[in-house]
């Protein structure tokens, strides 16, 4: 059944056992190393998740496009489930990293939504993926599918830094620095830096792993389910005027 | 004949549709209309909270209307069987130019109904800065909802699908549109803010729609 | 235009001079399903080729295939000039009246086609040119159809199942627009799944059978 070749499982197993080194040194700095925050206690902790999860859903929104485009200049389907692969994760990990910030914010904000730029844009983000997602799915042909889900794909993204800039515009127009304007945040820690670092590390991993994972049991459905009949050799004909 | 002459011919033939169908002006104007009063009455009616939020709203309601309005794009042309012809007679370009061109002049009559219920019913105050970015705002919007159009093509499954796609990733042509239309701003970023939105979507949409186009 | 067929099969692996349109090893997949292929053909200017099969055959896969409005999953598919799908009740909005929908195929397509005045007579569509064609009967939407693909003037045209809904004399308005498509110079490819019911001379017979050509005895 799973016909994926001895060296690509290798490669999962080893980038899984890898993550899960990463994950156990990431929760020993992140919950037992480092201090808790002199300012917001114990919940700045939450940044350790938040801001990883953040940095692996920019990675993935990147993925999709890279596949997207790959999959319209070479029409192979491996390029389409990398895309929708990485697009999967990507909403979980923006959606994981807005309710981790939304969490961390009522604690040490007072709110939890703030109209800050990063969290507009990222929301925003969220929102185009989400109908990247409901995209798929539409056509029976994988082809249709996945040709109109590049096109969105490669559409969402560009707009993205257009939609970051018009969201600090507005803000910076609106009122003065928020709380995560630079300048009004004290100097992070090394061991906070060192935290963050390993949640960084542990979180790609966990990420790649989970990809290799979506990518092989995509293209296991598509092997069993495309079995292509093929016909027998052409029939030549040619129809030429009888005058 | 040029790809220019097909474009003007195909959004020609589109108007003329619309002049003797009037598919667009009796659906999505009284919905413009409809969409400025309740919100009028949804803010509470108080002058200054309506005049506040009116730019806003102008921007909000061209984009709404701009989801009924992707029908005539290949919806419609696919229902009576006139896609296929559309896609014989004209190149890709020419296709999303003149596609392009009349539902552009489609949400610049939404914007204007939109903008001048704004002043009557709202309280407005105008400015010429609204006018530049009415016209760049709807191209933006434009671009978006042919593309979209194009994709989307069969309403039958997932019909709200062209919302979710189309509305989140209109964010700069709502800012930047509200910003010009309110006064005591400086105008100028804003509209290059929407001339390179509109610059980047028709970049993306032409280099996509060959793409699109296929079956 | 002599009814006699003149079909070249098997290896014959001369290439035509200028074909309209040249199929090399095109196949069609929907959903990892092969619908259509692989199937080598080539038509010259002016060659009517008419093809039979059942529903579900492939006659519109092959057809769209042909008029470039569907991309093969492999293979090549070259035609010269404007190649034209013409299917009953299509071509035409509903709100346009008949002469607006003619007079705007004809002018898009550089007036290189048959004027809409005489493509009307040709296909016997006799109702005002200012009807709606939300209005026409089905049978007047199918000679709709095929006028639209005159005032074109295509380089290909494609008539997928052309004696839908039409009459006897429908029927030989059908015949003799596709007779004055190949004397203007097109190459025309006919899809029927009844033979019977479209008596039309052609250069080339074929029937398409689980997505394969054959060339019936």
């Amino acid at each position: 059944m799973d016909a994926a070749s001895p060296a690509r499982r290798r490669t999962e197993r080893a980038v899984g056992l890898l993550a899960v080194a990463a994950v156990a040194t990431a929760l020993t700095l992140g919950l037992a190393v480092a201090p808790p925050d002199v300012v917001q206690g114990q919940a700045q902790r939450l940044m350790y998740v938040h801001v990883p999860a953040a940095l692996t859903a920019y990675l993935a929104f990147a993925t999709v496009l890279l596949g997207s485009v790959a999959y319209l200049l070479r029409r192979d389907l491996k390029w389409d489930m990398r895309a929708q692969a990485a697009a999967e994760l990507g909403v979980g990990m923006t959606a994981l990293a807005i309710a981790l910030g939304s969490l961390w914010g009522r604690p040490v904000w007072g709110v939890w939504w703030a109209w800050d730029p990063r969290l507009v844009s990222t929301a925003v983000l969220l929102l185009i993926y989400l109908g990247y997602l409901g995209i798929r799915g539409l056509a029976e042909d994988p082809h249709t599918n996945a040709r109109r889900a590049a096109v969105v794909g490669i559409l969402g993204f560009v707009n993205v830094p257009i939609v970051h800039f018009s969201v600090v515009w507005w803000r910076t127009l609106h009122q003065g620095p928020t709380v995560l304007a630079p300048g009004s945040s004290p100097p992070i820690e090394g061991v906070m830096l060192a935290a963050l670092a390993a949640g960084w590390v542990s979180f790609t991993l966990l990420a790649a792993w989970v990809f290799l994972r979506r990518i092989r049991v995509l293209a296991a459905a598509v092997r069993t389910s495309g079995s292509a009949v093929t016909g027998g050799p052409p029939i030549r004909v040619f129809a030429r005027r009888n005058l | 004949m040029s790809t220019a002459r097909i474009a003007f011919s195909i959004a020609r033939r589109d108007v003329s549709l619309e002049l003797s169908g009037r598919e667009a002006s009796i659906t999505v104007l009284p919905f413009v209309a409809a969409l400025m009063m309740l919100a009028g009455l949804g803010l509470g009616g108080q002058g200054p909270v309506l005049s506040a939020a009116a730019p806003g709203l102008v921007w909000l309601v061209v984009l709404v209307s701009a989801i009924p309005l992707a029908r005539g794009v290949a919806a419609a042309e696919r229902a009576d069987g006139c896609w296929d012809l559309l896609r014989a007679l004209a190149s890709p370009t020419a296709l999303l130019a003149g596609k392009l061109a009349a539902l552009w002049l489609w949400l610049l009559i939404a914007w204007a109904v939109a903008s001048m219920l704004a002043v009557a019913l709202l309280g407005a105050a105008w400015r010429p800065e609204a006018a530049v970015a009415g016209v760049l705002g709807t191209f933006g919007v434009a671009v978006t909802t042919v593309v979209l159009g194009v994709l989307l093509p069969h309403g039958a499954r997932r019909p709200g699908l062209i919302a979710v796609l189309l509305v989140p990733g209109a964010v700069p042509v709502l800012i930047a549109g509200t910003h010009l239309a309110a006064p005591a701003t400086s105008g100028l970023p804003w509209a290059l803010l929407l001339a390179s939105y509109d610059a980047i979507s028709l970049i993306t949409a032409y280099a996509v729609f060959p793409a699109l186009l296929e079956e | 235009m002599n009814p006699a067929p003149q079909t070249a099969s098997s290896r014959d692996s001369v290439a035509p001079a200028a074909a309209t349109l040249s199929l090399r090893a095109v196949t069609r997949s929907f959903a990892g399903r092969l619908v259509i292929g692989p199937i080598d053909l080539d038509l010259e200017p002016g060659a009517v080729c008419l093809v039979e099969g059942a529903n579900g055959a492939g006659k519109t896969t092959l057809l769209r295939l042909a008029a470039h409005l569907l991309a093969p999953s492999s293979g090549r598919c070259r035609n010269a000039g404007l190649a034209v799908y013409v299917r009953p009740g299509a071509g035409a909005r509903g709100e346009q009246s008949v002469g607006q929908a003619l007079d705007w195929a004809y002018r898009t397509a550089a007036r290189r086609g048959m004027p809409p005045d005489d493509a009307l007579d040709l296909v016997g569509l006799t109702v005002p040119t200012a009807s709606v064609v939300a209005a026409l009967s089905a049978g007047q939407h199918t000679r709709l159809a095929m006028a639209i693909a005159l005032v074109t003037g295509p380089a290909l045209a494609c008539v997928d199942e052309p004696t839908a809904h039409l009459d006897g004399p429908g029927c030989a308005g059908v015949v003799q627009a596709v007779a004055a498509l190949a004397a203007a110079g097109s190459a025309v490819l006919v899809a029927t799944p009844v033979p019977d019911t479209l008596d039309c001379p052609a250069d080339a017979y074929l029937r398409l059978r689980h997505g394969l050509l054959e060339v019936p005895p």
